[in-house]
């Protein structure tokens, strides 16, 4: 419980802005993976100053804070345990566009369908792509370092963020990067908040890199029977001969799934949905296909409807999986390099007929971050998952890859992440990661207990 | 919609928020208590006979029923429907002896 002198002072600070009413605590209580937590109050921060005064206030009186974007996490990174829950959702304006200098200063609130909606039309976009969009806010895409299906191109988030104002312990107001596109002032703090799951502090503004809206943009689809034939089209197309701003893999099952929804959309098998960027892309995307026909594809340029049909088919993949699954879904984002990929694939479809499963595979294979969706038909199946999960993951370490690629450690894989460094033989990161938490927040107040257990 | 089939579906939704995005309601609250998703559960726990705190309750009743929602929602759960019928289980406790 909070102390009433502490909610008292900070009624004060944030009036109306503040509830501790029962549907209002437990709706803040629950994320879109199933974690459930509880907490005491909830804030509606307006500016920074505002932020800057609650932390001050929680660093005195000893409570936890637990900052929240969409609450669209996927790993309980977002999910409080007691405390406070700080609703960023009123802090969403957009402080500056630049065309000249080609960034923009948000408000960490806005969610990134808007400021997209905005940008666009002026011609320019930010272009990292989670496919919770509409939901997705600037700062949680921050904390969790998202990503999404134009990474081959563009990066995910950490290579989008000039600078950040953060608020850290005692309310202390951190202004680092910058908005040049160069800056090397000494550490570089700014990359440290990037994927730091609100663990180290609040971000109150953040400095965007944008980019211009391509020009002209060509969709192929590839067809393919096999999985090692996959490894080939992911070494042409990452070759450099071609400007690639998307390529996405549906494996077998996948399409099945799609196939019984829309069945004049995909060929059975594997499917590989490439965009083709430049001046003149049709004519690059026409070269592309040619030379993956050449190597056994079927591949073939399509027109605007079918091009825009193809990708509104990829978009809805997830939801259809978890529609189909009796109880939902479980999902997973493990990553590898993507030379790796076909080995990742052929292991875990193996390994899911091995625990009984009913497993779905599709992803951003260009940039090797594949997300394995296992359905839950009956509630003595989780734990089998699970399992199922587990070994998947622990393979992918094998091959060099990592337990997260874009979803973050939250809750979920505090234990993955821990095993993983040991097997790179590099326990003493999390240590490290402890050490740099102690600095920012001595007393454990933001978001504890997630990316890694306290002592 | 059936009820029973309503529920089935009910089981599904994940909370991913995708319908709040569209929910004018949520728009200018900004109050996630007034969103699709947390109607969603809290029909949930009214089937589940857990008695419902008031703001929850006026979250009900503050939906416009414009079904912008469904589109958005990957489970194509139809809240407006769920939102009668929410409102219907809750008159019937009302008018209880």
């Amino acid at each position: 419980m909070l102390s009433k002198d502490l909610v008292s002072k900070l009624r004060k600070i944030f009036g109306d802005r503040i509830d501790d009413r029962e549907g209002e605590l437990k709706c803040h209580s629950l994320d879109s993976a199933g974690y459930t937590g509880y907490t005491y109050l909830v804030v509606y921060p307006e500016c920074e100053e505002e932020v800057s005064e609650l932390v001050k206030l929680c660093y005195k009186y000893n409570v936890p804070i637990y900052p929240q974007g969409g609450l669209s996490s996927l790993t309980g990174a977002a999910v409080p345990y007691g405390g406070i829950v700080v609703d960023m959702s009123m802090m969403d304006k957009i402080l500056e566009i630049s065309t000249e200098d080609m960034i923009v200063v948000v408000e960490p609130g806005i969610k990134l369908v808007d400021l997209n909606r905005i940008l666009r039309k002026k011609g320019l976009y930010f272009p990292v792509d989670p496919a919770s969009q509409k939901v997705a806010t600037i700062g949680g895409m921050i904390g969790t370092g998202a990503g999404g299906m134009r990474c081959i191109k563009y990066g995910v988030m950490r290579d989008w963020v000039y600078g950040l104002r953060v608020v850290i312990r005692d309310g202390i107001v951190l202004d680092i990067g910058a908005k040049t596109h160069k800056c090397r002032d000494g550490y570089d703090l700014v990359r440290l908040f990037i994927g730091s799951e609100g663990t180290l502090g609040i971000v109150t503004q953040a400095t965007l890199r944008i980019t211009n809206y391509p020009r002209s943009r060509t969709r192929i689809l590839v067809n393919i029977q096999d999985l090692q034939l996959l490894g080939d089209v992911l070494k042409i197309a990452r070759s450099g001969d071609w400007d690639i701003s998307l390529l996405e893999t549906i494996f077998e099952e996948s399409t099945d799934i799609l196939r019984r929804v829309f069945d004049d959309v995909l060929k059975p098998g594997i499917n590989v949905i490439i965009d083709v960027d430049g001046k003149s892309s049709r004519e690059s995307a026409e070269e592309l296909a040619q030379h993956l026909t050449s190597i056994g594809c079927d591949a073939q340029v399509l027109n605007d409807e079918m091009a825009e049909k193809v990708l509104e088919v990829r978009r809805k993949l997830a939801s259809i999986i978890i529609k189909e699954g009796k109880l939902g879904s479980m999902g997973e984002d493990v990553t590898v390099p993507p030379s790796k990929i076909p080995l990742l694939i052929k292991y875990a479809k193996e390994a899911s007929k091995k625990y009984g499963l009913e497993v779905y595979f599709y992803g951003h294979a260009g940039d090797g971050n594949i997300h394995v969706r296992v359905q839950i038909n009956e509630e003595a199946e989780r734990k089998k998952i699970e399992a199922y999960i587990k070994e998947v993951i622990k393979y992918a370490i094998s091959l060099g890859g990592v337990v997260s690629g874009e979803h973050g450690i939250g809750n979920a894989k505090i234990d993955l992440l821990k095993y993983e460094f040991e097997v790179r033989g590099s326990p003493y990161v999390i240590e490290l990661f402890k050490g740099i938490k102690q600095l920012f927040d001595p007393k454990n107040i933001f978001n504890p207990g997630k990316i890694f257990r306290a002592d | 919609m059936q009820t029973e089939n309503l529920n089935d579906l009910l089981i599904k939704c994940s909370y991913c928020g995708y319908c709040e995005y569209v929910c004018p309601i949520y728009f200018i609250t900004k109050r996630r208590v007034y969103s699709p998703r947390w109607r969603v559960k809290t029909y949930i726990e009214l089937l589940n006979g857990v008695s419902i705190d008031k703001q929850s309750t006026l979250s009900l009743y503050l939906c416009l029923r414009c079904s912008r929602c469904i589109k958005e929602c990957p489970a194509e759960i139809d809240i407006p429907n769920l939102v009668l019928e929410a409102r219907k289980k809750l008159t019937g406790q009302l008018l209880k002896p």
